[in-house]
């Protein structure tokens, strides 16, 4: 990339890079990326969306290295 | 894979640092020697973020996403505007940091580790050499545009747990005319039947403002036809960003009622829809 303005930004391994961002769009929703568990329990305690939310908060199993159809 | 595995697999993909053929565009050129293809990117991965997430699939939080700057497309409505397009941006990827932030996000709970973009694939050899020097990753997700080629998607074999396919468009005309790219219901369509025959596979699809007709429902369609077992996940958060205010479909916003009425949908037609 010779010649080419390098960019300064530097991010730490041991650091959250950002928090959760809201955005409110021009119909009133509300997004939110990056979304945090303290995000969430908030979504929670007023019943935003019930299920997508609480779906997060009580994780099913998680995956697993084994491919599909179980270990080799 | 272990990371012995991780090494040879590092080592085969260096080939695509000289004759980069890693995306569907496959320009070809020597990454090494500082020569640009499309997505403009170098040997170097850059993180521009990385964070603990709980918005993704219920199977997949805590997530540890790693955010790569650089990309092969250039979607109108991308909501990571430049930090996606401009390989320059963020902190080089190394074996020490990706070690260290593994371990910072495992301390936060972090059950997988997700490499998203910009588009993780152009940078596939720097994220294995990386990867490799990590002793006992979580399971990978690699979240993806997919207009990866077969050659890609073959170093991935073994080292993704599970694939997350962003189906953006359901037709080609639409791509062209918003993300610029040619052919692309066959290239990613080949890569979901490959990635499912590898790994565990959760299909995206952004809804887009007046694109139910044409995108959403050959994308259901297909899947029902072809990947009947894949989960499929809707988002419904569309939000006119980058350059979308330049196309007449993309400026406004998505109907309120979409997300619900496209999971109905799916849902009829026997998909395994995320909640």
């Amino acid at each position: 990339m010779a010649g080419n303005k390098q960019p300064k930004r530097q991010i730490s391994a041991d650091e959250e890079a950002t928090v959760s961002e809201l955005v409110i769009g021009v119909d009133g929703r509300v997004h939110v990326f990056g979304t945090s568990r303290e995000i969430l329990e908030s979504l929670d305690a007023i019943g935003v969306r019930g299920n997508a939310v609480r779906a997060r908060l009580v994780q099913p199993p998680p995956v697993d290295h084994d491919p599909p159809g179980g270990p080799p | 894979m272990d990371q012995r595995g991780l090494v040879t697999r590092a080592e085969e993909a260096r080939a695509h640092d000289r004759q980069c053929l890693l995306c569907e565009h496959r320009c070809g050129v020597d990454r090494a020697a500082g020569v640009l293809g499309q997505c403009r990117a170098g040997t170097e991965a850059r993180v521009f973020r990385h964070r603990v997430e709980y918005g993704e699939e219920p199977e997949l939080v805590p997530s540890h996403l790693f955010y790569l700057s650089g990309c092969d497309l250039r979607c109108a409505f991308c909501i990571a505007e430049e930090r996606a397009f401009d390989p320059r941006i963020g902190t080089p990827l190394s074996g020490p940091f990706l070690r260290r932030a593994v371990e910072w996000g495992l301390k936060r709970g972090a059950r997988t580790l997700q490499w998203v973009g910009g588009e993780p694939t152009i940078h596939l050899p720097a994220i294995l050499r990386a990867l490799a020097q990590v002793p006992s990753p979580p399971p990978i997700v690699w979240k993806s545009d997919f207009h990866g080629t077969p050659e890609a998607f073959a170093l991935l074999r073994g080292v993704v747990d599970v694939h997350v396919a962003d189906f953006k468009f359901g037709n080609d005309a639409c791509a062209l005319r918003i993300a610029g790219v040619q052919r692309y219901v066959e290239i990613v369509t080949r890569n979901l039947v490959l990635a499912a025959a590898d790994a565990r596979l959760i299909v995206r699809h952004l809804l887009l403002p007046g694109h139910f007709e044409c995108c959403f429902l050959p994308i259901v369609r297909w899947i029902t036809d072809t990947l009947p077992g894949a989960r499929v996940s809707i988002r419904d958060g569309y939000l006119p960003k980058w350059q979308a205010r330049h196309h007449d479909d993309l400026r406004g916003p998505l109907d309120p009622d979409a997300g619900a009425v496209a999971r109905r949908e799916a849902t009829m037609l026997g998909l395994d829809v995320v909640e």
